[in-house]
């Protein structure tokens, strides 16, 4: 009997889906349309949350990083000084383990008899690395891999790139035409979801043996990265509390010095314990291994995904409604004949919930069709795998059903409450409340969607601003070539030279560092201040010509010159350094003293250069010193003519082949290097512009169906109309008038929320748009909301005012 | 001069593969402040004919004139201009909007006249007033009886201050003695020299008018003045 009566409701809904083709491909497209959005968040937000957690005892691993101070200057970082891992292992029985790192800053050359390939994120490692991280081995025994000096561990997908399929264990790779490092083992290729990510690891006890100064024992360093493995049942924050003095104890007794001299210049280290999970997005320290994502983005793309569910549900609930009265006579039948309120309930639910999962089946296909493009969008592989994992299908169709439940229920205790009596007698007037409902809950879609709106305004013109924003130097056209190795940093002058040679371009310099880059900072004892209390700087050493390469302007002073021999001892600072040490014009010649401040060498001023930006417009422009150098110039800065940009290359390329035959050519451009900092400000722009285009998809296709529910539902009216001499434009107007209001009223709450929402997201720059000056996205969002609308609205609109009246006259 | 003058109309429509002839060469002649007629059984063409007279329907050939004017190749725009102006619509449901209270419905065909809003109202409430219908003026329609409806239709249809009034079945879904009325008022209107055409199916209602048309299968197949019959045209009692 029961399954009688399932059978039957089975039969009803399909019958009433395939009768009504047009409401069933609104609802049930906007319904996939909107889950596999939200399918797609998903896997992104579960891809994000599963971060670091595939390591065994993953809860049980930390990096250690320090929080301090230096010279009143507060820092965050995630580097440690490299005493620290074997320290914390000696000192304290809660650390099962501890591995140390030091990631090898450049790209380095490695090559196999003739495969020569530049390598970047390379790791030296203690040879307890693999204790804490369970990477797969595929050859070799990962216990002993990295404790002979010169060993190297690889992943599967760099052994196939420089040996092929022959087995790579005992083979030798040249590194940096100086170095032989032994492969001694071979790695599964790291996932995805790590923040630990390299291509190849080198073993620890090589860097002695290197010679150079990558190793430093010395406690006041930061420079390398510190992971724990802890016993079971340890307690962090005790650990934690125990070591707070740990590196400026260990510092002192190094330095075999008073405490008091390090107090009184404000030095500070305490380090603290970050679980491994949650540095993927929780992290943002200076120095982290690679740009982390961030928790916000966890949260805006949920609700994102919420946004668009809703204006699905609402779809769905408005055009269920709407069409009540058509299946009012049904109820009433079924009523007369029997039928309890709670039979039809469960009908009309179950009506909803199997439309939800027809179109679940719709959605997967999108999904599974829209899934590469989307990978690409986030710069990340969302894996088959995950999407058909048994778990994740469970909670897609957990997801349909609530969302078939929320969507049908309204409908259902609607629809089940009208009396037999009134409606077979077809007395079902207009209700104003439902049709209140039905207003109400389209200004919410279109307030949505107004709000998504603003924000890839608002978010693409924030992108655009740091794009084009002046940096006080020239980033166009500047091609950067890192000198990787010693024998060609002995020939940057000879380099240098050669290239200004060529006749596409106009200037070439090498320096320590590059603007976008992020410097380092040396500690200054300014002329008349404190001889204790250093002045931490950023500062970057660069080679005559590097002013006039990257465009800087001298304000004050004049620039580097071999005319002058002192200039070797000269430097240049910024207008913010000027400021904040107020010499005002009397700052030429004034002396500063690097490092010790008893040391006899001093640089003096000879200029000051205007502001620029030598990192992100994130952050504010802090004081600056370039100094004249000419050793440790890593990078070549080469500044093109305008004009044939590939050419250009073209004739670089030939003529490093020609002096440097033993590195492949290799390059980046400075503008690119200024665009990879805002890479995640850029990701989210475009996705929030994607998602924002399916929001207002799905509200339009919403909008259309109520607006064509509308129109049939005012037919009668608008044949009397038009027999009383309404013209067809008058009636298009007539129609669109009611839904123009909504829209109004929508853009009215979307506007205050847009303008808090964003504001605060602009907060996160620096330098930044001011989101009052931005009054255009928002008129322009209204705008197009309203053209959307009426556009939506007036297809229908016409079609039915250009009916013929008599039809809609004639029959009752 | 007569108002309306058809000379061999007639309207076929398709209906998929078939063609349907519903009017087959119809001669009408009505003079200025006559009361006219139509009978006939249902799909006899009376309303076909009642659409093509109201500007609502085209024909497919032959001459229709109104008010000396011949309705040819009309656009849409045009067509809801000249109703606006010269007809006035009366229906056996009386199609009032249902969420607009009784003067805003007498009012509607002057809104697209293009009369201030003031003005509007101000005329509805007259011809409410003429209609005995003045204190109803704020009420919905489903307030009212059936009778008063048709009353408030009536009042629209003359608003527009038109030369003809077309009603469709006015007294059809009336009792006798509210049918009786709604006549009386027709009668005066007609009193005023506006001219009548009804179509009905009810003999003491076509029994109020001068003139009495009959259709049968698209064609006149009687026209009776007053009771008294006469062969109306040769080529159609030819048929």
């Amino acid at each position: 009997m029961r399954n009688m009566m399932l059978q039957n409701y089975i039969k009803t809904t399909f019958r009433n889906l395939i009768r009504n083709k047009g409401y069933t491909v609104i609802n049930v497209l906007g319904l996939a349309i909107g889950l596999s959005a939200s399918i797609l968040i998903l896997l992104f937000i579960v891809k994000e949350l599963s971060f670091d957690k595939f390591f065994k005892d993953s809860e049980r691993i930390y990096r250690i990083a320090v929080k301090g101070r230096m010279s009143g200057d507060y820092f965050n970082i995630a580097l440690t000084p490299s005493p620290m891992a074997p320290a914390l292992k000696r000192t304290f029985p809660e650390v099962e383990s501890a591995v140390r790192l030091r990631q090898w800053s450049q790209q380095s050359l490695f090559a196999y008899e003739h495969k020569m390939f530049y390598e970047k994120g390379v790791f030296f490692a203690d040879s307890s690395f693999f204790d804490i991280f369970d990477f797969k081995p595929i050859i070799g025994d990962l216990k002993t891999a990295l404790y002979e000096p010169f060993s190297a561990v690889l992943t599967r997908e760099l052994a196939m790139k420089y040996f092929g399929t022959d087995n790579p264990i005992g083979k030798i790779l040249k590194v940096n035409d100086t170095f032989q490092f032994k492969v001694t083992a071979v790695l599964e290729d790291i996932p995805e979801n790590t923040h630990l990510r390299f291509p190849l690891l080198l073993s620890w006890s090589s860097i002695k043996k290197m010679n150079d100064s990558r190793m430093d024992d010395n406690w006041g360093s930061l420079g390398f990265y510190t992971y724990i493995k802890l016993t079971e049942n340890t307690n962090p924050e005790l650990l934690e509390s125990k070591t707070k003095t740990f590196i400026f104890d260990n510092l002192i007794s190094q330095a075999g010095e008073d405490s008091n001299r390090f107090e009184k210049v404000q030095v500070e280290f305490t380090p603290y314990l970050q679980p491994i999970a949650s540095i993927h997005l929780h992290s943002n320290l200076m120095a982290e291994l690679s740009a982390n994502s961030d928790i916000s983005y966890v949260y805006s793309f949920s609700a994102i995904a919420a946004f668009i569910l809703l204006i699905a549900c609402i779809n769905f609930m408005n055009l269920t409604t709407a069409r009540s009265a058509k299946r009012a006579r049904e109820v009433g039948i079924r009523k007369v004949h029997g039928g309890f309120r709670s039979q039809l309930i469960t009908q009309f639910i179950g009506e909803s919930v199997i439309l939800s999962l027809l179109a679940l089946v719709i959605a997967i296909i999108l999904v599974e069709i829209t899934m590469p493009v989307f990978g690409e969008m986030i710069g990340q592989n969302i894996s088959e795998d995950l999407l058909i994992n048994p778990l994740m299908i469970l909670s897609y169709i957990l997801l349909s059903i609530v969302v078939g439940f929320v969507a049908g229920s309204y409908p259902a205790f609607y629809l089940s409450s009208f009396q037999p009596v009134s409606v077979l007698r077809r007395n079902l007037t207009r209700s104003s409340k439902i049709s209140m409902l039905r207003n109400v809950l389209v200004i919410i879609q279109f307030s949505i969607s107004i709000f998504l709106m603003i924000g890839t305004g608002i978010i693409y013109n924030q992108l655009n601003y740091v794009k084009n924003k002046k940096l006080g130097f020239d980033k166009e056209h500047i091609m950067i070539i890192q000198l990787r190795s010693e024998k060609l940093r002995e020939k940057t002058t000879y380099l240098e030279n050669e290239f200004r040679k060529l006749t596409l371009v106009s200037n070439a310099a090498a320096s320590t560092s590059i603007p976008g880059e992020g410097s380092d900072g040396t500690a200054y004892f300014p002329e008349g201040e404190s001889t204790t209390d250093p002045w931490l700087i950023f500062n970057t050493g660069a080679d005559y010509g590097y002013i006039e390469t990257m465009g800087i302007e001298i304000i004050k002073g004049r620039n580097f010159s071999r005319d002058f021999a002192s200039d070797t001892a000269g430097i240049l600072i910024n207008e913010t350094l000027l400021k904040k040490l107020g010499w005002g014009d009397d700052c030429i010649g004034k002396k500063m003293t690097p490092g010790d401040p008893a040391s006899k060498f001093k640089f003096h001023v000879i200029g000051v250069v205007k502001d620029f930006h030598f990192i992100s417009l994130h952050e504010k422009i802090e004081p600056y010193i370039i100094y004249l150098s000419r050793n440790n110039l890593r990078s070549l800065s080469i500044k093109f003519k305008s004009g044939d940009l590939a050419e250009s290359i073209e004739q670089i390329s030939e003529k490093w082949n020609e002096m440097e035959p033993n590195f492949p050519f290799d390059y980046t451009f400075l503008d690119d290097t200024f665009d990879e900092l805002y890479k995640s400000e850029k990701r989210l722009g475009k996705l929030f512009i994607y998602f924002s285009i399916i929001a207002i998809f799905i509200a339009c296709l919403g909008l259309f169906g109520l607006a064509s529910y509308t129109a049939e539902q005012r037919t009668k009216e608008i044949g009397i109309r038009k027999t009383f001499g309404a013209k067809t434009y008058s009636i298009a107007f007539l129609l669109t008038r009611d839904f123009t209001k909504w829209i109004l009223l929508a853009n009215v709450l979307a506007w205050p929320l847009a303008y808090y929402f964003l504001g605060l997201w602009l907060e996160n720059f620096a330098f930044r748009i001011s989101i009052a000056a931005q009054w255009q996205v928002f008129v322009l969002s209204a705008i197009i909301s309203f053209a959307v609308a009426i556009l939506t609205v007036s297809l229908h609109a016409i079609k039915v005012a250009g009916s013929n009246p008599v039809n809609a006259l004639k029959y009752e | 001069m007569s108002i309306i003058k058809l000379n061999n109309i007639h309207k076929s429509y398709i209906m998929g593969s078939n063609k349907l002839h519903v009017l087959k060469g119809i001669d009408l002649e009505l003079e200025k402040g006559e009361m006219v007629s139509i009978m006939g059984s249902s799909g006899s063409g009376k309303s076909t004919l009642l659409n093509i007279i109201g500007l609502l329907d085209n024909h497919d050939q032959g001459e229709y004139w109104l008010n000396g004017i011949e309705m040819k190749g009309l656009s849409e725009t045009k067509a809801a201009h000249l109703r606006n102006q010269y007809i006035g619509f009366v229906f056996q449901s009386f199609n009032l909007i249902s969420f607009k209270n009784a003067m805003e419905n007498v009012a509607m065909p002057l809104y697209y006249q293009k009369v201030s809003r003031r003005k509007r109202n101000l005329k509805a409430m007259e011809y409410l007033e003429k209609m005995g219908l003045k204190e109803w003026a704020e009420h919905l329609p489903n307030e009212l009886s059936g009778g008063q409806k048709q009353r408030i239709a009536i009042a629209r249809a003359l608003i527009g201050e038109p030369k003809v009034i077309l009603a469709d079945e006015p007294t059809g879904a009336l009792d006798s003695q509210t049918s009786l009325e709604v006549m009386d008022i027709l009668k005066e209107i007609n009193d005023l020299g506006i001219t009548i055409l009804i179509v009905t199916h009810e003999n003491d209602i076509a029994h109020r008018t001068n003139r009495i048309i009959k259709l049968k299968d698209g064609i006149i197949e009687s026209n009776v003045k007053n009771g008294k019959s006469h062969a109306y045209s040769e080529n159609s009692m030819a048929f």
